[in-house]
């Protein structure tokens, strides 16, 4: 679907959310956008959850993405899950693994709507291992036996990809085939403790380019929309190819705070709290949203031959490293954003206060291990 | 005669697993099984996906465009439906002497 000049303004509902359902992780992964944790002690209960989740079918919500934090860490969590699924909203989740075990594949095997995410940032345990953390790739790969002896229909590889597995998207690739599983490859962002790594982490010019044939050479392979940016390379790549932040997705955080989109877990893309405020009034009615909808692209950009296939690039990628919404992406093919970038003398930080890892207890009737971590 | 009779007594539906909702330039549609999203334009396409949540002839669907003042044809409303099955996001659910 191409349709810029009819999703720019906004839709009457997001067409899917991000919603981080909790802080709370066992993992503590260089580029975590949210700088996951420990839990926050006012997320929202397994009520509101559901109570969210009525709001979300009102609007017709088509799908939401569960995060977090590892989210299969909440007790709740296949019961917010399953009343999403029972009103029709379809969940797509991402785990780290280490919660799933034989139960949790099978009742995955028996949802219809329900698709898991295993996230994986390398195709060897020394690459995943030095983003994720020491036994974090033996984790999801256990993970991933367990989905596909549950015979689970629809399980994904999700991969953050970074200058240190770029050159193993064969790999990974042949590794999510080998499980029954689809690769899924998403963008580094500055976000979370992104903002920390991104800069060592990032790809060249020359690894933009070569992902850009890469992907265009692999067409089932998924990208949450997250490559527009190299858009003037070539023909685009399947997706919306815009930056659908408060136009087409926002994210939900753990303590019902109402944000742009999962990359900008900041104050000033912060729309609304939904125990404040209906998710209908924040989505239709925020200064943050309505901003954004009126967004007309960056005036630096404005004389470029490519602005109508990027779009100025990601607003996200842009903030935390000090940019302006009239300043080029960071990342533009042209080497704009890395000039302007230059010229930067500081940079905003996210919230970093969450980001020791919790220790989670292994489960005995679980075929995998839980990777080690420190407990607060 | 009877041809014409047989069309317009056809009910049609929309696809169990697809949602729907109208939008400003036509419709958005999802179709959690095939986890296919679909954009469709113009009116009055979102508002009879709407209405084809249950079973309805095309003079059916006319009348209920009609109640909520939309001034459509059948001859258009029919398009609008060939388009949507063509899209695999309604069916035929019934032919009735």
């Amino acid at each position: 679907m191409s349709n810029f000049n009819h999703l720019k303004t906004g839709l009457s509902a997001p067409i899917c959310l991000t919603w981080e359902l909790t802080y709370a992780c066992n993992l503590s992964c260089a580029h975590c956008l949210s700088s996951s944790g420990r839990r926050d002690p006012h997320e929202l209960s397994t009520d509101e959850a559901k109570e969210v989740i009525d709001q979300l079918v009102e609007m017709n919500v088509f799908y939401i993405n569960i995060g977090g934090g590892e989210p299969t860490i909440r007790s709740d969590f296949k019961t917010i899950a399953s009343y999403a699924l029972s009103k029709g909203v379809g969940v797509k989740f991402s785990t780290n693994g280490s919660r799933i075990d034989r139960d949790m594949a099978q009742w995955i095997s028996e949802e219809s709507y329900l698709d898991v995410q295993v996230s994986l940032d390398g195709a060897t345990a020394s690459t995943n291992d030095e983003i994720r953390g020491p036994g974090s790739f033996q984790t999801a790969i256990t993970a991933l036996e367990v989905l596909q002896s549950a015979k689970a229909p629809s399980v994904k590889v999700s991969t953050v990809i970074t200058n240190k597995s770029i050159s193993q998207l064969d790999e990974l690739y042949a590794l999510s085939a080998s499980y029954g599983a689809q690769l899924r490859v998403t963008r580094l962002r500055p976000s979370g403790r992104g903002a920390l790594t991104w800069a060592s982490l990032k790809l060249s010019q020359v690894e933009q380019e070569y992902l850009f044939r890469w992907l265009s050479c692999h067409r089932d392979v998924l990208t949450g929309d997250s490559f527009f940016h190299l858009s003037p390379l070539g023909d685009p790549l399947d997706g919306l190819n815009m930056c659908g932040a408060g136009r087409v997705v926002c994210l939900i955080d753990p303590v019902g705070d109402v944000y742009a989109c999962p990359f900008v877990i900041h104050d000033s893309f912060r729309a609304g709290n939904l125990r404040d405020t209906s998710f209908m009034e924040i989505w239709r009615h925020s200064k943050v949203f309505e901003c954004l909808r009126n967004e007309t692209g960056p005036k630096s950009c404005s004389t470029c031959n490519a602005i109508d296939s990027c779009h100025g690039g990601c607003m996200a990628t842009k903030f935390f490293n000090g940019l302006s919404f009239d300043d080029p992406d960071p990342e533009c093919v042209f080497g704009r954003g890395a000039m302007t970038l230059s010229r930067v003398k500081t940079s905003i930080m996210p919230d970093l206060s969450r980001s020791r890892p919790i220790y989670i207890r292994p489960n005995k009737s679980a075929k995998n291990s839980t990777v080690a971590s420190r407990k607060i | 005669m009877a041809t014409l009779k047989a069309e317009r007594s056809v009910k049609y539906q929309r696809t169990t697993t697809v949602s729907a909702r109208v939008e400003a330039f036509g419709a958005l549609a999802y179709d959690h099984a095939s986890r296919r999203l679909v954009s469709l334009s113009p009116q009055p396409i979102g508002e009879v996906l709407v209405l084809l949540q249950q079973p309805l002839t095309v003079t059916e669907i006319t009348e209920r465009l009609n109640e909520l003042n939309l001034d459509f044809d059948e001859t258009v409303v029919s398009k609008v439906v060939q388009s949507l099955i063509a899209a695999n996001i309604c069916f035929e659910v019934a032919a009735n002497e």
